[in-house]
Order: C-alpha cells, then structure tokens, then sequence
C-alpha cells in the first residue's frame, strides 16, 4: 500500500495515497477513512480527493504514536471491501437560460444547440469525489470534454441555491446561496442537506450522480424557485 | 422562565462552545470560539466545564437585563464593561440577579469578548454542538429581542485574574509556523520572503484573516489538488497574498499552503483587526506540540 505521511499542523497529520482525481484513487481514500472512523481515536477525520487529514488530541497522543497507529491500521487496507452500492441518486434538473446564466454561453462556446449540451451533461453517470467548500458541497465527475469549460475568471458574489455548475471536468450542485466561480447551467428543487436526511448531506463520498432533465412545470411543482 | 433578555444583541454575538466534530465528511466547518484563551480562561474562572458555551462579541455594544440569579465572568478584548452603571472588570467573576443590567460598550483594545455565566446558556445542539456557524447558517446570531435561556445559580465564586496575567493583545503579532506538508510548493526564495515580511491585515472574519503583501508570494503551482484545510493553515491565494485559516474555515481547499499557524497564537490573531500587522517565524513540531501541550492542559486537566 503506497501513501505518505505528512505534517499539516501541530496536532494535524496528513495521509496522501495518490496524486489524481480518479475513482481508484478516491475508492482508496475512502477504504483508508471507514477503516479509520472505525479504529482511530481522533476528534476529526477529513477526507479529500487524494488525501485523509487526522487531527488529535495533542495532550494524550503525539503525532509519532498517531502515525504509527495510523500506518499499523493501513496494514489491513488489502482487506477492506468497500460495500459497493448500485444506487443511483436521481437529480432532478431544470435546464433554462432563465436560471442558469452561463447555458447558453457553454452552449456557444461548445459550439452546440441547447438540447446537445443538455443532453451531453445529462447522460453522464456521475461519481462522488470529495465534499467540501460549504456543507453538503460535492465535486463530481467527469464532466464530458465536449462541455468541461473553465470557471469564470471573476466568481459572481451571489449563486443561487440549488444552482447545478461545472469547472472543467467537475460537476456541482450550490447547498445555498453562495459566491462562486463555477458555470451555471441548470437548478435543482432539491435539498442538498437537510436535519431529515440520514447523514445531513443528500450526498455521500462514492455516490453515482445521475440528472434527470425536468421541465418549468415539474421544477416549480417540486417546490424549485426561479 | 430564567434568561437573559437582549435589549442590544452588538454587531455580531453568537453562541459557541469549542466547535463541532465528526462531520468532516460533508463539509461541515468547525465553527466554536475564536479566541480559545480568552473562552477557557472564562470557563475556568466560573469553574464551568471547559467546553460550556458562552456568548462571542465581535466589536462589542451589547446590553443585557438578567431575569434569572447567576454569576458571570467576561474575557477577551478590552471595552467599558458596566454591571448596573458600575465599571466592573474583565476576566473576574460577578453575581448577579433579576433586574441587574448588563452594559458592555464598543471595543477598543482587540476584536472579540467572550461573555460566560455558571454552566452556560441552555441551547440546543445542532449536529453535535451548540456553536453558531455564520457561513453555513448553522443556528443563527444574537438579534435585539432574543432571550438567553440559563439555569438559576447560586454559586458564590468570586474568582479573578490577576491583572499581570491577563492576556494583552497588540497591534502586531509574531505568529509560530509549522511548516506544512504543501512547503515544497514554494522556492526558498519565496520562503524566506515570507518570513521576513511584515504582512498588513486587510480583513477578517470567522473563517479568518486576510493579508496584504508588499511583494506577491509565489508559489510553483497556482492550484493544486484540494486537500484538507487544518486550523491556522496558511494558503497563498492565486494573487500571492496569504489566508490564515480559521474557525469557519472550508475542510478542503486547492491553493497550496506553507504550513499551520501555532494554535495559540491563531487565538491572539483574533484579537487582531484590520490595519495591525502580523509577521512569521518557523516553529519545530517538538516545540510546538510542547507549546500547544501546556496551554490545554492549563485548562483541561
């Protein structure tokens, strides 16, 4: 099992198993952090795309004896199953110019109809990465190269809530009203966190994404807001 | 019904007690105190659990009407504290009873004062900790009107602070760095400019504090694959310019980072506002973890 072991703060350490954003590298991270939500002693474990960071109790552990507990339950990775789901959580996706301001530019640059660039976006079976940035904030991917587009050169200090965006070969969905840089092209009704959900977030790390394209009527019905 | 009624709730006071854990996973911030110190120092002056809440003051001018018997102690940032129009003092404990009036005006040494009574305010968790997150509007922050719901105390615990040993803040901090697992990314050309420049704080808030450099910091790589963001991280945003990240920080982040600002000296950095200055000095992870041991087992044990 190949990962190294780095310092990020005084009472931080830092496992990096891989250097790419790929499911393989992803599915290691996440055998790495059940084995330890399970088996370590930590106040908090985050993971990433390539990377696990462990913070401790500095006054009962020191960073040597955590590393070498850390490396000791890394031992048993080969024998983790990571309990593969085929769920696939349905996204309900309002593709329209009036709530998503960058459709028809992506569309322009990509030098494709809206319908192609819906359809291009809305095929792809999208795989959980990492969360971040704001509660419940997932990066999926891939984003097919005929659309993955940039982000924009200057963040909009206001996306909306339920906002659906990508920067190159990531996919997103705004949890709430937030700034961002990410290219806006459709909206959710849904909650992408929530007390009622089992784990607050609607999504977990090593989800399957898939959008289903809903119209103005269905968008509205399902409680969305334009 | 015992509370404290909030005739003026000041420009932000939240409820916090040391952050909430466990959620990492979905990017769920930290959150909790600012300033730990001045937050610990209250609890172990009350003789309060460690981690019971109390209120943050950021920039003071707040007011309060006790409907409830109790003892309080106020920590922090140094402002005109006034118990029923008398000047009382910070980091000593006072009684109080029903009727007695509260006054603590604007700051003017420092950012953020911590307001603690006997045990804490009754507040509900939300996932896991009572700790108000503004970013991810977790809770929500004091509003003119609210009531401070508490138990009765009839506590007599009259402690204080020695003045010699009350924390002073300045306008400028030496901050202890550990270097960070991303400090290949910069050139020893551009680490050692970084820690010999006088950086000037542009702004600041809970998720933390914003410098200006005279000269741009660079790194090899712009962006780099995001990893977890530890408290006290240092990122060098695409401009060259440093973050230290704080309480309300994000848990993951793509601009390469130098190391983490010593825990507590990431608390005196919040008790410093726009316009001071901070500078860096390297740290061992020996003297460090030294450093960090001592200070929470003053608190904890």
């Amino acid at each position: 099992m190949d990962y190294e072991i780095k310092v990020a703060s005084v009472n931080t350490l830092l496992i990096t198993f891989c250097n790419s954003i790929t499911i393989e590298c992803s599915q290691k991270v996440q055998k790495a952090y059940t084995l330890f939500k399970n088996e370590l002693d930590a106040k908090e474990i985050i993971p990433s795309y390539s990377s696990i960071a462990i913070s401790f109790d500095i006054v009962r552990y020191s960073f040597e004896e955590i590393e070498q507990k850390v490396k000791k339950l890394l031992e048993k990775m080969p024998h983790i199953k990571l309990t593969q789901t085929d769920t696939i959580i349905e996204i309900p996706a309002f593709y329209d110019s009036s709530i998503a301001p960058d459709l028809q530019r992506l569309a322009n640059i990509h030098k494709l109809s809206l319908q192609e660039l819906i359809t291009i976006h809305s095929k792809q079976l999208y795989y959980v990465y990492t969360i971040g940035f704001l509660p419940g904030f997932a990066y999926m991917g891939d984003v097919d190269k005929k659309i993955a587009t940039p982000r924009l050169k200057t963040p909009r200090a206001n996306v909306p809530k339920g906002s659906i965006a990508i920067a190159n070969k990531q996919c997103a969905i705004y949890p709430q009203n937030s700034p961002g840089g990410w290219n806006i092209i459709a909206k959710t009704p849904l909650e992408l966190t929530s007390k009622e959900y089992p784990n607050f977030s609607l999504l977990q790390i090593g989800n399957r994404v898939q959008f289903i394209p809903i119209n103005k009527m269905e968008f509205l019905k399902l409680g969305g807001s334009l | 019904m015992s509370y404290f009624l909030v005739k003026q709730a000041g420009f932000l006071s939240t409820i916090q007690d040391l952050g909430r854990f466990g959620y990492g996973d979905i990017g769920i911030s930290q959150s909790g105190a600012m300033d730990e110190e001045a937050f610990l120092w209250a609890n172990k002056l009350l003789q309060n659990h460690p981690n019971s809440n109390m209120l943050e003051i950021t920039y003071g001018n707040v007011e309060l009407i006790s409907f409830t018997q109790s003892i309080f102690c106020i920590t922090g940032a140094s402002a005109p504290l006034y118990l029923n129009k008398q000047k009382i003092n910070p980091y000593q404990c006072y009684k109080i009873d029903k009727g007695d009036r509260i006054k603590i005006g604007f700051v003017q040494k420092g950012v953020r004062l911590y307001f603690a009574i006997k045990d804490g305010f009754l507040e509900a968790k939300e996932l896991g900790s009572v700790s108000v997150s503004v970013k991810e509007q977790i809770k929500s922050p004091l509003k003119n009107g609210d009531k401070l719901f508490c138990k009765k105390s009839t506590s007599t615990i009259l402690s204080y602070l020695k003045k010699e040993h009350i924390p002073k803040y300045s306008n400028h901090l030496k901050a202890r760095v550990t270097l960070g697992y991303e400090y290949q990314e910069f050139s020893k050309e551009a680490l050692s400019r970084f820690f010999q420049t006088n950086f000037i704080i542009k702004s600041h808030n809970r998720m933390g504090y914003f410098l200006s450099s005279p000269t741009p910091i660079q790194s090899q790589n712009i962006e780099i694959i995001s990893n977890p963001i530890s408290f006290g991280a240092i990122q060098i945003t695409k401009n060259g310019e440093p973050i230290i990240l704080l309480k309300e920080r994000q848990s993951i982040g793509g601009y390469p980072k130098i190391g983490s600002v010593l825990p507590i000296d990431c608390f005196r950095l919040s008790q410093l506002k726009e316009g001071d200055s901070i500078s860096f000095e390297p740290i061992s992870l020996q003297e460090a973890t030294k450093i960090t041991r001592k200070f929470y087992k003053s608190f904890f044990y």
